[in-house]
């Protein structure tokens, strides 16, 4: 371990203020960061802290994350792993350009985005429509706002958002057929341009021609979507873990899926023709992963208690209007994307409220 | 009674319940600050002391209170240049201390008596009132509850419990004294962790008759011995609580320390602290003469070195230089965090078997192990605020520190005025977990003395205009 630190201690001064490489201590001082724990001690009391730090917050979204692109793998094939690269260089090097530019470290939350937004894709997307994707997001989803903490829309959705937009026909119609033997998609081999057998039939496509995939596929994942989303089960496996440590928010999750639940059985009762059964609803599509994953991105979800109860309602409540009455077959990403503008809002209302309280205790 | 948020890490080096006498040294040093107030030396250099005899003095609303001497000895005053000076005592031969007040007119001992003999005896600032925010005034101030605190939660603090059991009886009669301070009707109000256990259950009938006595059940989770929140709370559950009401608050070793003068006639002269915190080899309680050099404390046990010595908890304590600092009058503990020697490499990747936080994101949520690793590193980088709302599920006062820290940090006062600044009671759990580590309590205390000043000027101002209206 000496020799580790000792290489990045022999260097250090070349990136200090008026070293050569000064412009590049961003980058110096993320590896730095990353390797070894901050030399930074504390100033004012408490004088000790909670070990928990921004990484260790973040490296537990990857790790919830890891079921998710595990299946996709598994169902998808090696190409997976290929748009995650193309997702973290091009990203990334949005982000650090910005911190170059700023001067300020680079933050963790990125790691995050970069992880996420490849598996909201649909799997046969061109390798450059995701790199477009990811440096839209960044850069108008979070820098231009301000860099991490700042944003107020998830910059994962917006890169989605900017790509269904953009190149509509791309994103609607680049869906792959899973693996089905044992072995997945695993044996099949890697390939960088688009896969032959790419088809627009996601199960939601074809409910609203009557036909319902099995529950049981659903389930397992062994259906056509987005890379991260079809298998019900990793999501739960990796979401429920989020939960449990306390990164993401149960209340958000709860709102949502309880939301979207209720309100997806009151619609089958009035119009049974359009709106879907309500457990193929929640395993279909991106409900699932947009609860556990996008939605409980606390950067732009309300910042108080109460506001996520009711931003989770909203999303639930406007997922199931889009899927069932308007010409998209999904709304997941469009619901959250709506949450995010309440957020804001939400939380003043919820202030607003405690305000009468510390008016009476004060 | 419940408390908002409110947490309690399982830090190591907890004090055992033993407490142990430190001799009393050669040479006793006594800090003329105290609380806040400078006191004004009354003896000469040079002179004789006894035991007891007023060191210094200082004048307060309604009458003086004094620093009793610990030991029999000789007086020296070094004077410093900016700072309050410090007596230094050169012991006599150590006696038995013996009681310096009559005792004998105990039965009838007035209101007036008990007020004098207590700031007499350097025990009257324990007390804490609501109306005062401080120290209660010597006039005829009269508390509509005293609230008897046996819990002090934060790491590591002296333990109600180990006092109470050392000291029983005196306890008990310092409670009926208590009692004589009160107004009409008032109430003791007793904040114990098992409202039903034997212990509640002995000191009500040891109290039979004397006192009406309410006992609180409260977990014993960091901050519920903050005096405003002890207060708070019994709003809450006892609607006959106004906000108006005077309510007053006093630790296990106040009462102590009451019992001690009262009855036995003797001044304030010792303390319990507990020394503990992952430094020490050997944390336990310790009684000490006051006046002792804080490396006394040190002398059995092994503490390495890189030692942060805190006054106080890991909470609200500050580091004190043990060479240089002394036990005041109203230490109770001091807590000795390693400080921090290598950079942890891939830190934020290991599992944490020696970590514990207030999330379940270290493998001691299964283990149940102690935080070994508390030490003076920030643990982290400094980031922006993630919003992650930790904050606000830990503050004790329900508050939302995330939208302090935004509204502060776009330099909006009055706004974090109007969602509750002046609520925060700076319990400093907020700045314990955030994630981001930014320094949150320093932010707030900076706003609350920034708009106190504003509040004074504009008063200033309004009284300005209406003397020449």
């Amino acid at each position: 371990m000496k020799n580790r630190k000792g290489i990045l201690d022999k260097i250090r001064p070349i990136f200090e203020e008026d070293g050569k490489l000064s412009f590049f201590k961003p980058i110096f001082q993320a590896l730095d960061n990353f390797l070894f724990l901050s030399p930074e001690t504390t100033k004012n009391p408490p004088f000790g802290r909670d070990p928990l730090d921004v990484k260790r917050f973040m490296s537990l979204v990857i790790i919830g994350l890891f079921p998710c692109f595990l299946a996709s793998l598994y169902f998808f094939g090696w190409r997976t792993l290929l748009i995650l690269l193309v997702s973290y260089i091009a990203g990334g090097s949005v982000e650090v350009l910005f911190a170059l530019i700023r001067k300020e470290e680079i933050n963790e939350g990125f790691l995050v985005t970069g992880f996420i937004y490849p598996l909201i894709l649909p799997p046969g997307l061109p390798l450059w429509m995701v790199a477009v994707g990811i440096i839209f997001g960044v850069f108008i989803g979070k820098e231009i706002f301000g860099g991490t903490g700042r944003n107020i829309f998830n910059p994962a959705l917006i890169g989605r958002l900017f790509l269904a937009l953009g190149y509509p026909a791309a994103m609607t119609a680049t869906w792959v057929k899973p693996g089905w033997l044992p072995w997945g998609k695993l044996l099949s081999p890697f390939t960088i341009g688009t896969p032959d057998a790419v088809t627009s039939a996601t199960p939601l496509v074809l409910a609203k021609v009557g036909e319902l995939s099995s529950i049981f596929n659903l389930f397992v994942g062994r259906v056509t979507g987005s890379l991260g989303e079809t298998s019900a089960i990793a999501i739960l496996l990796g979401g429920i873990f989020l939960v449990l440590v306390g990164v993401a928010s149960f209340r958000t999750v709860l709102a949502i899926l309880l939301s979207f639940t209720v309100f997806n059985g009151l619609l089958r009762l009035a119009a049974p023709s359009l709106v879907n059964p309500v457990l193929f609803s929640l395993l279909s599509g991106g409900i699932l992963f947009g609860a556990f994953f996008m939605a409980t991105d606390p950067v732009s979800s309300p910042v108080t208690k109460s506001g996520k109860w009711i931003y989770g309602i909203i999303i639930g409540l406007i997922a199931i209007l889009i899927r069932s009455f308007s010409g998209f077959v999904e709304g997941v990403m469009f619901a959250i994307l709506f949450g995010n503008i309440f957020a804001p809002i939400i939380d003043e209302v919820v202030i607003r409220f405690k305000i009468r309280r510390y008016a009476r205790e004060e | 009674m419940k408390v908002w948020g409110s947490y309690l890490p399982r830090i190591a080096g907890k004090p055992s319940g033993v407490v142990e006498e430190v001799a009393v040294p050669e040479k006793l040093y006594i800090n003329l600050q105290r609380g806040g107030l400078i006191y004004a030396p009354v003896v000469k250099n040079g002179q004789d002391v006894k035991f007891g005899q007023a060191l210094a003095e200082v004048q307060v609303e309604g009458g003086k209170l004094s620093l009793p001497s610990p030991v029999s000895g000789k007086v020296f005053i070094k004077e410093k240049e900016d700072l309050p000076s410090i007596i230094i005592i050169e012991t006599d031969e150590p006696k038995a201390e013996e009681g310096v007040y009559d005792t004998s007119r105990l039965k009838h001992i007035s209101r007036e008596e008990i007020r004098s003999t207590l700031s007499s005896s350097g025990i009257w600032p324990f007390f804490w009132s609501s109306e005062t925010g401080g120290i209660p005034s010597l006039d005829d101030e009269r508390p509509r509850a005293i609230i008897v605190n046996f819990l002090l939660s934060e790491p590591f603090r002296a333990r109600g419990e180990v006092i109470l059991k050392r000291s029983w009886r005196i306890i008990m009669e310092g409670i009926k004294f208590l009692d004589r301070l009160l107004a009409d009707y008032g109430t003791i109000e007793i904040i114990l962790t098992a409202p039903h256990g034997p212990v509640a259950r002995t000191i009500y009938k040891d109290l039979a008759g004397f006192a009406c006595v309410n006992f609180h059940p409260v977990q014993p989770l960091y901050p519920v011995e903050n005096n405003m929140l002890l207060k708070r709370m019994l709003r809450k559950v006892s609607s006959s609580f106004k906000k108006e009401d005077n309510v007053w608050v006093i630790d296990a070793q106040g009462v102590e320390a009451v019992g001690a003068c009262l009855s036995g006639g003797i001044p304030l002269y010792q303390r319990v602290v507990a020394v503990g915190g992952p430094a020490l080899s050997d944390p336990k309680h310790l009684s000490v003469r006051i006046g002792t050099p804080v490396k006394d404390l040190l002398k059995d046990s092994k503490s390495g070195d890189g030692t942060c010595v805190l006054r106080g908890g890991l909470f609200l304590g500050n580091p004190v230089d043990p060479d240089r600092d002394y036990v005041n009058f109203d230490d109770d503990a001091f807590f000795f965090l390693p400080e921090v020697k290598k950079r942890e490499f891939l830190s934020f990747l290991r599992p944490g078997f020696n970590r514990t936080s207030y999330l379940p994101a270290f493998a001691t949520v299964v283990t149940r192990g102690d935080d070994t690793q508390v030490s003076t590193s920030l643990r982290g980088e400094i980031r922006p605020c993630v919003a992650c709302g930790l904050c606000e599920s830990i503050c004790p006062s329900g508050l939302l520190p995330q939208f302090l820290h935004r509204y502060l940090f776009n330099g909006d006062l009055d706004d974090a005025e109007k969602i509750g600044l002046n609520l925060c009671i700076g319990c400093n759990l907020c700045t314990y977990i955030c994630p981001s580590k930014i320094e949150l309590q320093k932010q707030f205390a900076l706003a609350k003395e920034e708009l106190k000043a504003e509040h004074e000027e504009a008063k200033a101002i309004l009284a300005r205009k209406n003397t020449h209206d």
